[in-house]
């Protein structure tokens, strides 16, 4: 390898890796904002329900069964 | 039940459409990049990091003019849309506008025999780079929301300042960074340099419309967890209050 394809190389890695990392950092925020979503979605259900009412996952879980 | 602009919009169909639009696009110009054009006469295959570059450039610029345009709208009618949308962009600009000046610094070091030199072109970009830090910083230092938005704004609109001096820098300067490959009066360069760097410029431009749409939403779901949060607070703060009354 030539000495100049070598920073050509470098170049199309390091912005490969930098535009697969933020892909990797957005999914990883939808991840964490769908279980925050389902977090305060079970929050609001205890606050609301009887206490010895089950969750919504609960709740969902046993009406597919 | 909770209701977030998250449920759905992120695997919308419009979204899937051009992510995989800016993949296929941007296949078709790896190849094109790596085996259709030629190598420059004078640079050789180093020339081919400005397929990379110059999109790469473009897309900050075209991010920041959307953090601008987002920044007025929020200033003139005061609805967090405009500045989730401004601020969602701000970040995709600042990574990169990273990669721009990583990226001409790796060109620069073969061509030019250094890694970095105080050129009106550089240094001007590196200012963009100082500027849109700053905009995340300040935000993160305002508690606020709506005086981090307004202070924000106010920055990206004067930070975007910047981007016509860098594109005018290598007219108004004597400098070493080339100037524009497309003019008014025709391409700088061969048909098939040019149909490559079109390709790219595509490719980039669709990966932007992407993340754009990706972060705005994360954005309006950050801001929509948060009120309901707080929604969810106030209601049990009353509850308990009275509570207290009816045990009293």
């Amino acid at each position: 390898m030539s000495d100049n394809l070598i920073y050509l190389f470098v170049a199309f890695l390091i912005s490969w890796l930098v535009m697969a990392a933020y892909l990797w950092s957005i999914g990883r925020q939808v991840r964490n904002l769908r279980d925050e979503v389902e977090a305060l979605a079970r929050q609001e259900w205890n606050q609301d329900a009887p206490a010895a009412a089950p969750s919504p996952r609960g709740r969902a879980e046993s009406s597919h069964a | 039940m909770m209701q977030t602009s998250w449920h759905g919009s992120t695997g919308s169909r419009l979204a899937v459409a051009v992510g995989a639009l800016a993949a296929l696009t941007m296949v078709v110009a790896l190849y094109m990049m790596f085996v259709y054009a030629p190598p420059d006469d004078l640079q050789g295959d180093v020339q081919r990091i400005l397929y990379l570059h110059v999109p790469l450039a473009w897309v900050a610029f075209l991010a920041f003019f959307v953090t601008f345009v987002g920044g007025i709208g929020y200033l003139w009618r005061r609805q967090r849309g405009w500045d989730q949308v401004a601020r969602a962009s701000a970040e995709i600009g600042l990574v990169f506008t990273t990669l721009v000046l990583l990226t001409g610094s790796l060109w620069g070091k073969p061509i030019w025999g250094t890694w970095w030199t105080w050129d009106a072109r550089l240094t001007t970009t590196l200012l963009l780079w100082f500027i849109y830090l700053g905009y995340f910083m300040l935000r993160s230092y305002v508690s606020d929301p709506d005086r981090a938005a307004r202070y924000a704004a106010v920055l990206g609109i004067f930070g975007f300042v910047d981007v016509p001096i860098i594109y005018k820098s290598v007219d108004w300067w004597r400098t070493l960074h080339p100037g524009p490959v497309v003019r008014t009066d025709g391409a700088a360069m061969p048909g098939s340099m040019l149909a490559t760097l079109l390709v790219s410029l595509a490719a980039f431009t669709l990966l932007y419309a992407y993340l754009l749409y990706q972060k705005s939403v994360i954005e309006r779901t950050r801001d929509e967890i948060a009120d309901y949060q707080y929604r969810l607070y106030e209601r049990q703060a009353e509850r308990e209050i009275r509570e207290g009354a009816t045990t009293r």
